[in-house]
């Protein structure tokens, strides 16, 4: 579990990332600054309405080291498409276009055209940190959001009856060059799938985990602890696919009971025994599914 | 750091919104109201050892493969690693906290792994050059060598003595060689004692006395506990009724034995009376050991008891011996009541009391007794017993101009090696304090050790408990070198940073800073959400419940 | 040269004169053509430009404004639905100071359905900060273009081109097309201010509390304040490149016009017709063409505007409620600057419905008459 020592300097600390309003044990935060530190500074980040841009800071104050461009709530896939072509047009073709979306902006309200550039293979690197709700708006489902789990808009006795969308298998329909599911618990395996994304051209769906613990009532210091059980539970595997076919799990799961990643998180303190159950089977069957497709090395179609 | 930035005009503004400056102004640290902070722990096993070794600073140089300094840094608390391996009964490895994830640090086979290492190497302590003042050590076991080793290493001239022709007392003299064998102690030993004066064979009150003392600049007095306590019963004078301390003695003194065929029962639960019964058998007896508690209560190591019960020794509980008769051709009988567990006594243990009408007889060639020791002060007529069976010293120490220092058995400690160790070094530090004309402080007990909660185990992989202990061992000794560090490979460094980076790279604040020798938390910008300290491996960090540090 | 083309292949052959390097439409009635010809001159290489094919009008805008936000110049162009579907962006895009430039073919607002023209689509955005001009010509449309890469760029605010559906965009005309280098010392390559620079990283449009806000609209305002000046220059440079001048309101009969009819688009040139025959039979009617929604060009208008001419407005547009949108500019501008002329309100041709020059005649004809009252709507060829 011990980092790679040959990184001994923090791109981001060394550009004065200081000072943002993020909540205490913002998963995104970690997420973005391991995210920046490997693609460096020939980045330009392309971002929406959500916690990662109300938490860059307030004009004219900015915590990003590279250049930021904020965009509306729906548009960051065309809006980044849009970068790539300014800049492939202008003779800055190494630079590379990072859209940092949420799951609000990816899974719903852009979605239509987070399909479109997919479909198109835009040369673009497309990072959703899913924190599982619309949580910058004060914690309100999305189609990110967990079965079982406790939003403003699922409230007790109308708890989120739909399983997560699945983006993964949806990039994967795509046929985009790769995707690969992070989580900030295993910074290793993170690291190691920014790196591989950078150095692919196309399309490529980064699907970063994002622990929060205001929207997940949790502790702040449960963050990492949360990541790595939701792993280590099967409720977010970590995976890649290329080219839409090839499936590999990168982490083998210790298939811990889901009642551990659970038992740490109050938006499920809902759940009835019944729900428990439900979710134990979806975890690990989707797991053993994965495992399958590496095994048979054909995707869906 | 940047500025936070106002506009007084909108001519200063540009004509769209572009920013200007960091955030670096934000001091976010103003949210906390806890902080979290590096701060090392004592790990339980260097808390648990009497001779305050720093386990877990060895393990770690053992890890690095830097076996040299792994045995510098041992030998600043104990000399005696090959002995210490071999016999000491392992405190630090009770409350290790890998013992409840799989299976304990092994910390006495690395131990003996360092001394074998050590020995192998035909490693010498350096020889030191002397000031002039001169202490003497009356008593070769543990405590007196290791206060002559520690006082030795301050540059003070030190000279043994003890009554015996080998030094060691109780480890050469009382633990059979089977458990300590004699050329690895001797060697150890030898070590020990280079640049220091030994003399043999000379019994105090008979071959030196006081007066041979007040030369000295000191004088430290460890001569043990070899006194067998009396069983106080009909027939304990007859000859082959002995005393299992002078049995073995004589054993390791050389003397041969046969004891082929003969039936020998011994009385007593402690590491003697396991030591007596295990080295009759090996001697050929049909050995019985009877025991008037149950083995919960034995005083005797639990590895100790489990080496005799897993050798052909018959082993009874609840009885007492209450009488011993001889018949015409020497055969003893002994006469046991059968006991029963009432109320605890001093020592804290149930209280044996007799069953009525429940005696039972066994037949003996030869009994050994093996119920408790005490010191032989005979030769100080001065030293009183007070109530609670511990010894005052003064008389002796005006008659030595006041310069008498006690240490080992004599003093009512638990009677261990790392025990008389300790006790040996800490006499060695108040006697350089005393020459220094200061009296030394008295350290303070730091309450915050590392236990299970504040280890983070999801940062280790588990062995499989059943085969580890096997795959590790040869004969009872790590298998190689590669296995030692192996092993140490295991130690989770409690309570200590291993420099794993974790709560800088998880910091989402960006909080935690490097430095050259660890990492500092940036109080300016941390918010106090304590991933720092629950990602810590080994406990390192806490959380206090204040704004600042 | 000259050459036979219809409005739609004038705006992408001024697309191409002016070299610009990203293009993103998705295609709608009556625009497509444009998305069409566009799409084979950047596929052809024709024109060194990346067109991105979008899934939606939002996206098309959405795209430029990524690109134009890394300094490189941009257009799309759209009708009616897409219009209204980029709304949002369209805020968004003149809040950033983004020069892009779009050509909106005027189109209806469905509901019900519809595919032919009225100006209702572009007006209805008249308050998204995006300068607005109207064409009566094919090659007026071809030279608006390139005029508004210029002015767009100078003033950093968004700019469309607007012209009636089917009327300017489908029908053929001659258009004398300018040398591709004469086009370029007219309209050197864009120089942005503000851009996507990973050697300066700066973070753009984040967010801006109360105490900022209102100075960013201020400066827009203050933009469009100056626009008129820049318009004017640029029209006198082109002048001066390609030998046409242009005004921001064009004034056909008005020196002694006693009845004044302000029209814009193709009706215009009904309207031009009709007045043009009128005077033959010596009736003293005027016209005053309006080529701009915004910035507004009163300064030009009441310039021509006499105190006791009486002022027809032709709407081909409708703010449900009120009426007429230019009307409501145009009083709105002669009642700021104290002139008291009634001002009549004429709503035709909504929907694609033939604007004739039996209209315009009623039209004159009621103005004169005085059967018209100034405070209400005058529907021409309503049923019944």
């Amino acid at each position: 579990m011990m980092m790679d020592k040959t990184v001994d300097y923090d791109f981001c600390a060394s550009h004065d990332m200081y000072g943002h309003m993020a909540c205490p044990g913002c998963g995104e935060k970690i997420l973005l600054r391991h995210v920046l530190d490997v693609l460096g500074a020939e980045t330009i980040i392309v971002c929406p309405a959500g916690c990662a841009a109300v938490t860059d800071g307030i004009f004219p104050h900015s915590i990003c080291p590279v250049p930021f461009l904020h965009v509306p709530f729906d548009a960051t896939p065309s809006t980044a498409a849009g970068v790539r072509a300014g800049l492939d047009m202008s003779g800055r073709g190494d630079v590379t276009v990072l859209a940092w979306a949420g799951d609000g902006a990816t899974f719903d309200i852009g979605m239509g055209a987070l399909s479109a550039v997919a479909e198109r293979n835009e040369n673009i690197l497309y990072g959703c940190y899913d924190n599982e709700a619309y949580m910058n708006t004060g914690i309100q489902r999305s189609s990110a959001t967990p079965y079982g789990s406790w939003t403003t808009t699922t409230p007790e006795g109308q708890l989120e009856s739909e399983p997560k969308k699945n983006i993964g298998f949806i990039m994967a329909a795509h046929r985009i060059p790769y995707f690969a599911s992070c989580s900030p618990a295993f910074l290793d395996d993170l690291r190691m799938k920014v790196a591989r994304a950078k150095s692919i051209k196309g399309f490529r769906f980064l699907h970063l985990y994002s622990p929060c613990p205001p929207g997940w009532k949790a502790d702040p210091q449960d963050g990492i602890t949360i990541a790595r059980l939701a792993v280590e539970c099967n409720m977010f595997p970590l995976y890649e696919i290329t080219n839409g076919t090839n499936y590999t799990l990168t982490h083998k799961s210790q298939g811990l009971p889901v009642t551990e990643y659970l038992q740490l998180q109050g938006r499920f303190r809902y759940l009835s025994k019944r729900d428990t159950e439900i979710i134990q089977a979806e975890a690990d069957g989707f797991y053993n599914h994965l495992g399958a497709l590496q095994e048979s090395k054909q995707g869906e179609q | 750091m940047s500025k936070f930035i106002v506009f007084k005009s909108v001519d200063d503004m540009p004509e769209m919104a572009v920013s200007r400056g960091s955030m670096s102004w934000n001091k976010t640290g103003s949210w906390r109201s806890f902080t979290p902070i590096h701060r090392d722990k004592i790990p339980p096993c260097n808390y648990n050892c009497p001779a305050g070794e720093d386990i877990r600073g060895y393990i770690d140089l053992i890890k690095k493969n830097k076996v040299a300094e792994a045995f510098a840094l041992l030998t600043e608390t104990n000399p005696f690693p090959a002995v210490c391996g071999r016999v000491c009964f392992h405190p630090c490895q009770a409350d290790c906290n890998r013992h409840g994830f799989d299976i304990e640090i092994q910390v006495r086979l690395l131990e003996k792994f360092i001394g074998d290492w050590a020995i192998e190497n035909k490693k010498k302590s350096p020889l030191r050059e002397t000031t002039g003042k001169k202490i003497a050590v009356v008593g070769a076991g543990p405590a007196g060598l290791a206060a002559a080793y520690y006082l030795h290493r301050k540059n003070l001239a030190v000279t043994v003595y003890d009554e015996n022709h080998l030094p060691g007392g109780i480890l050469h003299y009382g633990i059979p060689s089977y458990r300590l064998a004699k050329d690895v102690l001797q060697a150890e030993i030898g070590r020990v004692l280079r640049g220091i004066e030994f003399k043999a064979n000379m019994r105090f009150g008979s071959d030196f006395d006081i007066g041979d003392l007040l030369d000295y600049d000191a004088v430290f007095l460890a001569t043990g506990a070899h006194l067998s306590k009396k069983l106080n019963i009909t027939g304990e004078h007859y000859p082959a009724v002995e005393s299992g301390l002078d049995f073995l003695k004589r054993v390791n003194s050389g003397d041969s034995f046969d004891l082929e065929g003969k039936q020998v029962v011994v009385i007593g639960g402690g590491n003697t009376a396991c030591d007596t019964a295990r080295t009759a058998y090996r001697l050929g007896a049909a050995v019985s050991l009877v025991y008037r508690r149950t083995e919960k209560e034995m005083p005797a190591f639990a590895e100790e008891v489990e080496q005799l019960k897993s050798e052909p020794i018959e082993v009874q509980f609840l009885a007492a011996p209450q009488r011993i008769d001889r018949d015409d051709r020497g055969k003893l009988k002994v006469t046991f009541s059968r006991m029963k567990l009432g109320e605890p006594d001093r020592s804290g243990r149930a209280r044996p009391v007799p069953i009525k009408d429940s005696n039972f007889e066994i037949s003996a060639d030869t009994i050994f007794t093996a119920i408790g020791e005490d010191p032989n002060l005979s030769f100080f007529p001065e030293v009183r017993t007070k109530d609670d069976g511990s010894f005052d010293f003064s008389g002796v120490d005006q008659r030595l101009g006041g310069k008498l220092f006690v240490g080992g058995d004599i003093l009512p400690q638990p009677r261990t090696v790392p025990h008389a160790v300790a006790s040996g070094r800490l006499a060695a530090e108040k006697i350089a304090a005393f020459l220094r004309g200061e009296t030394l402080a008295v350290p303070q007990d730091i309450a915050e050790i590392a236990g299970p909660e504040d280890i983070n185990y999801s940062y280790f992989t588990r062995v499989n408990r059943a085969r580890w202990k096997s795959d590790l061992t040869v004969d009872g000794s790590l298998v190689d070198r590669d296995m030692a560090l192996k092993e140490a490979d295991r130690c989770f460094s409690c309570g200590v940073c291993s420099r794993c980076d974790n709560c800088y790279n998880f910091c989402p604040d960006l909080a935690v800073i490097r430095t050259p020798d660890g990492y500092q938390v940036n109080l300016d910008y941390c918010k106090g959400c304590g991933i720092c300290v629950k990602e810590c491996p080994g406990g390192s960090l806490v959380m206090e419940k204040s704004k600042t540090a | 040269m000259k050459k036979v083309i219809s409005g739609n292949e004038a705006t992408s052959l001024a697309v191409k004169l002016s070299r610009v390097p990203v293009i993103s439409a998705y295609p709608i009635t009556p625009q497509t053509a444009i998305a069409e010809k566009l799409s084979e001159i950047c596929g052809s290489g024709e024109l060194a430009a990346r067109f991105v094919r979008v899934e939606s009008e939002h996206s098309a805008l959405a795209t430029l404004i990524g690109a134009a936000s890394t300094g490189v110049r941009t257009f799309t162009a759209t009708s009616a639905q897409g219009l209204a579907l980029m709304h949002e962006l369209l805020f968004w895009a003149s809040g950033a100071r983004l020069p892009v430039v779009l050509v909106d073919v005027n189109r209806a607002m469905a509901a019900p359905w519809t595919i032919w023209c009225d100006q209702t689509d572009s007006v209805a955005q008249r308050d998204t900060g995006w300068m607005q001009f109207y064409c009566w010509s094919n090659q007026e449309v071809l030279d608006s273009v390139i005029c508004a890469f210029k002015i767009a760029e100078t003033l950093m605010v968004p700019c469309m081109v607007c012209y009636d559906g089917f009327f300017i965009s489908h029908t053929c005309e001659a258009v004398d097309l300018p040398d591709q280098d004469q086009v370029d010392r007219f309209l050197p390559p864009r120089k942005a201010e503000y851009f996507l620079d990973t050697g300066n990283p700066r973070t753009f449009s984040g967010g801006t509390l109360p105490k900022d806000f209102m100075e960013f609209r201020y400066k827009l305002q203050k933009a469009f304040e100056r626009a008129q000046e820049i318009i004017d220059r640029t029209y006198k440079e082109f002048d001066e490149m390609f030998g046409r001048s242009y005004k921001s309101v064009e004034p056909y009969f008005i020196d002694d016009a006693k009845v004044v009819l302000l029209a814009s688009g193709a009706a215009a040139s009904t309207v031009f017709h009709t007045v043009r025959t009128l005077r033959q039979a010596g009736k003293k009617v005027g016209l005053l063409r309006l080529r701009q929604l915004r910035p507004f060009p009163a300064k030009s208008l009441l310039n021509l505007v006499k105190p006791e001419q009486q002022i027809g407005v032709l709407d081909r547009n409708l703010s449900p409620g009120t009426g007429g949108v230019f009307t409501q500019e145009i009083r709105t501008a002669l009642q700021r600057h104290g002139h008291h002329n009634p001002v009549y309100e004429f709503i035709a041709g909504l929907g694609g419905r033939d604007i004739t020059v039996d209209n315009i005649e009623d039209i004159f004809a009621r103005l004169e008459s005085g059967e018209g009252k100034a405070s209400q709507i005058n529907w021409i060829g309503l049923k019944g």
